[in-house]
């Protein structure tokens, strides 16, 4: 319970948001899940980006008479169904994971946040259209509207993003008009409007950068999530289609062969796993990290 | 001459229930409530919890939009503009707000706090800009470097200096400072206090005072009106309310300010019951239920506000 | 005679940047059927204090590390977690600031008071329930038998705080600890609630602690004012001494700095600067950088409280001879 609240006199020290920052990572290093979590996404980070460097074999070079070999010095992960090396497709599938975390959530942000800021703050119908707009596309199950606009869409990797995206744009929506719904009755915000400013300048320049922890905390939790679903697309032939070394369509190429060659199916899934893992713990720490009771004023 | 006319304001909210949202009835915060206040001058509104002062204050810079009335300021009629116009004329007429932790955005800079609108309106830009900033902030008594720094870095009372020089920068004419010391520490309210004293004398300003200590206000005010319920109960010159108030409650609230002074044998007033509240409020005379002078007529008819004396005007059917 | 005392209290929160020390050896007694009025502004520590009496700090980071607590002989830092819990709510209890949240918003009125009653007086449901009614008379409730059965979001901020005075009062405590009791409620609210708590204060015969920065609730109320400052008690006096004849620089500047009715219109005197950050406290007295009278002394050295006949102050003004050396007992 606190009891006291520490006042502060006059100031002698070096400028705040960098010691919000501070105290952020400083709260963020003492967590130890949210380190372990960074240590993965890093590794995973890394190969993503130096993966091609690192790895010089063809993801979609086959070599059928060494199918279905186990992890060999020649090939540490084994290779695949079809002679091609695993731990190459492991690697270029890691890169195409990466990617989709990061455009789902661009696509679900773009359109997401700017309809939750003006459904929040202008209110009204405008308030209303969007946010039954929002209420149709969230009454869908997920993955069964991405399926749909997938197939719309056509095949391919990146039209699975797409698909995954313009379906996850809503929660932000909501999100973002909850915050500043909230927000709006601030003070602060009263204090803007009562010296004339205009509304895109209040928005964008005092309310959203208020919402920005929030929208941090939920992209980065959502980044697992989104790299499962366009697995699942994947998964389902929706997504990638063959050759590409998409770790979700690796499972389910490889899915016949658990009980025999387990390295063809579990390691794209481990993979995937630890993606995801990683990327959720880092959420998990970033947002107890950034809780304003923490903070302080 | 009157920098600010209010007449027959009101501001009704609505109270809605249900899915459908169906209107229930209305909390009626301010109601048919009228004042003039003269240029350079203070006019201190002080009242209770739900009395509508704070919400007046509001209206009247239309931060809220009131349901019915005038407002008159520097001869523009306020109810009459547009958005756009509103917005642009908005400099002139400012506010300071209670809570100095909640009332300053706290990823700006206090430069950026102060200077913002001053930038967005063209009143100066660039370096000029930045030696404006520089001087309301030396004025108020904080140092140009602070400008540079963030709220949090501060405490309560030089925020709330802070967010006095952001309202003296757009250069206004009016200045509507709501309950501007309530949340801050004792010893730090009469620096505060002060301050607002000596920049109406370099600054001219007008200031609408609204507080719930009629100490203070009175203090602060050449003319102080006692709101209830969202009525204006008495409005009289300050020393005049306070050594001859007519209304009864009136003299509830004076006499129930205790006094630093164990000896001062107060004659105390001491009201039944609570603040009703403004959703539905008593008939006839908003305060019969609590008043020791009511009689029959009370509940039925509501006083309206007359003058008993040279600028001292009285809502009370038994008065 | 003397019901509390407090001796040489210190706490410390340990936080991100640093120890706080939030009351700093701090001294002080209440004696039977009087009111001590516990004044200060924000960090002074009196909120902690009366925390700390009642041993409220536990899973928190605060440490009491030097004093004693003595309540009728016993010291109470001694005592373990089921022995206070026997002191509070029985022959301590304490009412609290914000009557919105001190209340169970899910439990009924009359529950929260009948729990106290059950545990503390052993009293049957039936008994209780009827010395609950009782009790919401005495406060001042109408129609106590149906608000008995009511929620606390029902009643209005006066109310909720009743029902608090209630349930501190229901086990008839010996000493009532009121932290800034009214300063949540109107004004006029306020003067009901004291004039009931200097009513039942006579009528059950107990003490009160009460902590408020308001000097004028003060004023009203206490026989004698303890005056705390940035987690030290700076003076202590009788409350007419007080107010007539203030003797430290702090609690002069207080009391002239807030406006009355009868205030001259014009310049306040003010208290120049803000209350001292409670990680860099000022060296030697900690109110010298705002105070009027420092002298160079001041920074050096630390006062201490010096007794002067039935009163005390802690300012190197009037330490003996110019030595800065506190005067004999």
């Amino acid at each position: 319970m606190r009891a006291i609240e520490p006042t502060r006199s006059a100031v002698d020290e070096a400028a705040a948001p960098e010691r919000q920052r501070f105290k952020v990572w400083r709260r963020l290093m003492r967590n130890p899940s949210g380190v372990a979590g960074m240590v993965i996404m890093g590794i995973f980070l890394l190969v993503a980006v130096a993966g091609p460097y690192l790895v010089k074999a063809d993801p979609a070079a086959q070599d059928l008479p060494l199918r279905l070999q186990g992890p060999s010095s020649a090939h540490p992960f084994g290779t695949d169904q079809l002679g091609r090396d695993i731990l190459t497709r492991v690697v270029y599938g890691t890169r195409i994971s990466v990617q989709v975390g990061a455009l789902v959530l661009f696509v679900a942000v773009t359109i997401g946040v700017p309809l939750g800021a003006i459904a929040g703050y202008t209110g009204g119908w405008v308030d209303e259209v969007i946010m039954r707009i929002t209420d149709i596309f969230l009454s869908f199950p997920s993955i069964v509207l991405a399926m749909a606009i997938s197939v719309v869409l056509g095949k391919g990797i990146y039209n699975a993003m797409l698909a995954v995206g313009l379906v996850w744009w809503p929660w932000y929506t909501r999100l973002v008009r909850g915050q500043i719904l909230s927000l709006k009755q601030s003070d602060f915000i009263r204090a803007v409007e009562s010296q004339g400013l205009s509304p895109f300048r209040i928005v964008w320049h005092h309310l959203l950068p208020n919402t920005l922890a929030t929208i941090t905390v939920q992209a980065s939790l959502d980044v697992g999530y989104a790299i499962l679903a366009t697995a699942g697309l994947s998964f389902i032939g929706l997504g990638a289609q063959p050759p590409t070394p998409e770790l979700g369509s690796m499972v389910a190429e490889g899915r016949q062969y658990l009980t025999t060659s387990w390295w063809v199916p579990m390691l794209p899934g481990l993979a995937i796993f630890f993606t995801v893992m990683g990327v959720n713990l880092f959420g998990d720490a970033l947002r107890d990290a950034m809780d304003p009771r923490e903070i302080g004023r | 001459m009157s920098l600010l006319e209010v007449r027959h304001l009101v501001k009704w909210f609505t109270v809605s229930r249900g899915t459908l949202r169906r209107t229930v009835s209305y909390l009626k915060a301010v109601d048919d409530v009228s004042l003039d206040i003269d240029e350079g001058k203070t006019f201190g509104l002080v009242g209770e919890s739900g009395c509508g002062k704070t919400t007046l204050g509001r209206s009247i810079l239309r931060l809220e939009q009131p349901t019915s009335g005038d407002v008159v300021f520097d001869g523009i009629d306020l109810m009459k503009l547009n958005a756009k116009e509103l917005r642009h004329l908005r400099p002139r007429m400012q506010a300071v707000f209670q809570d100095p932790y909640s009332s300053l955005n706290p990823r700006l800079t206090v430069g950026e706090i102060v200077g913002e609108a001053v930038e967005f309106h063209g009143i100066a830009r660039g370096r000029e800009r930045r030696e404006l900033v520089s001087d309301l902030l030396r004025r108020v008594g904080l140092e140009p470097s602070h400008a540079g720094r963030y709220p949090h870095e501060f405490s309560g009372g030089q925020r709330q200096r802070i967010g006095i020089a952001r309202a003296l920068a757009v250069k206004p004419k009016l200045v509507v400072c709501d309950e501007p010391v309530s949340a801050l520490d004792v010893s730090v309210q009469s620096q505060i206090l002060n301050l607002f004293q000596e920049l109406q004398e370099e600054f001219k300003v007008t200031y609408l005072f609204i507080a719930h200590g009629l100490n203070v206000v009175k203090h602060v005010s050449d003319q102080v009106g006692v709101m209830y319920l969202g009525k204006m109960v008495e409005m009289a010159p300050s020393e005049e309310l306070y050594r001859s108030s007519l209304h009864p409650y009136t003299k509830a609230l004076i006499s129930a300010i205790p006094a630093p002074n164990p000896r001062q044998n107060q004659e105390r007033i001491i009201l039944e019951g609570d603040v009703p509240s403004a959703v539905d409020p008593p008939s006839g005379c908003r305060f019969h239920t609590r008043c020791w002078l009511a009689r029959e007529e009370c509940r039925s008819s509501e006083p309206e506000l007359r003058e008993a004396g040279p600028g001292h005007y009285v809502a009370c059917l038994r008065v | 005679m003397t019901l509390l005392e407090v001796q040489d209290l210190t706490t410390e929160f340990r936080t991100e940047d640093g120890i706080v020390r939030a009351v700093d050896g701090v001294s002080f007694h209440v004696v039977r059927g009087e009111t001590l009025g516990l004044v200060g502004e924000s960090g002074s520590g009196k909120s902690v204090t009366s925390l700390c009496i009642m041993r409220l700090l536990q899973g928190t980071s605060a440490r009491t590390t030097r004093g004693r607590i003595l309540f009728e002989g016993e010291d109470l830092l001694k005592k373990d977690e089921s022995g206070m819990r026997h002191i509070r709510g029985n022959q301590i209890s304490m009412i609290f600031q914000e009557p919105m949240t001190s209340l169970n918003p899910v439990l009924t009125v009359g529950f929260q008071i009948i729990e106290a009653l059950k545990i503390h007086e052993g009293l049957t449901d039936a008994e209780a329930s009827e010395k609950a009614v009782e009790l919401l008379r005495m406060v001042g409730i109408p129609s106590p038998d149906r608000r008995v059965k009511e929620f606390p979001h029902r009643l209005s901020g006066g109310m909720r705080q009743r029902v608090m005075i209630a349930m501190a009062l229901s086990c008839s405590p010996k000493l009532l600890i009121a932290d800034e009791p009214t300063t949540a409620l109107d004004v006029t609210v306020q003067a009901q609630i004291l004039d009931l708590m200097r009513r039942l204060k006579i009528e059950l015969g107990m003490s009160i602690l009460l902590i408020t920065h308001d000097l004028g609730v003060i004023a009203g109320m206490a026989h004698r004012v303890a005056v705390m400052y940035a987690g030290q008690i700076v003076e202590v006096a009788s409350a007419d001494d007080i107010f007539n004849a203030p003797l430290h620089p702090y609690t002069e500047g207080l009391l002239y700095s807030i406006p009355t009715l009868d205030t001259p219109r014009g310049k306040l005197h003010v208290i120049e600067g803000t209350v001292p950050d409670p990680i860099h406290m000022p060296p030697g007295c900690r109110f010298h950088p705002r105070c009027a009278e420092a002298s160079p002394r001041c920074r050096l050295q630390m006062p201490h409280l010096i007794h002067l006949g039935d009163r005390s102050v802690a300012c190197l003004k009037y330490a003996n001879g110019g030595t800065g050396e506190a005067s004999a007992q």
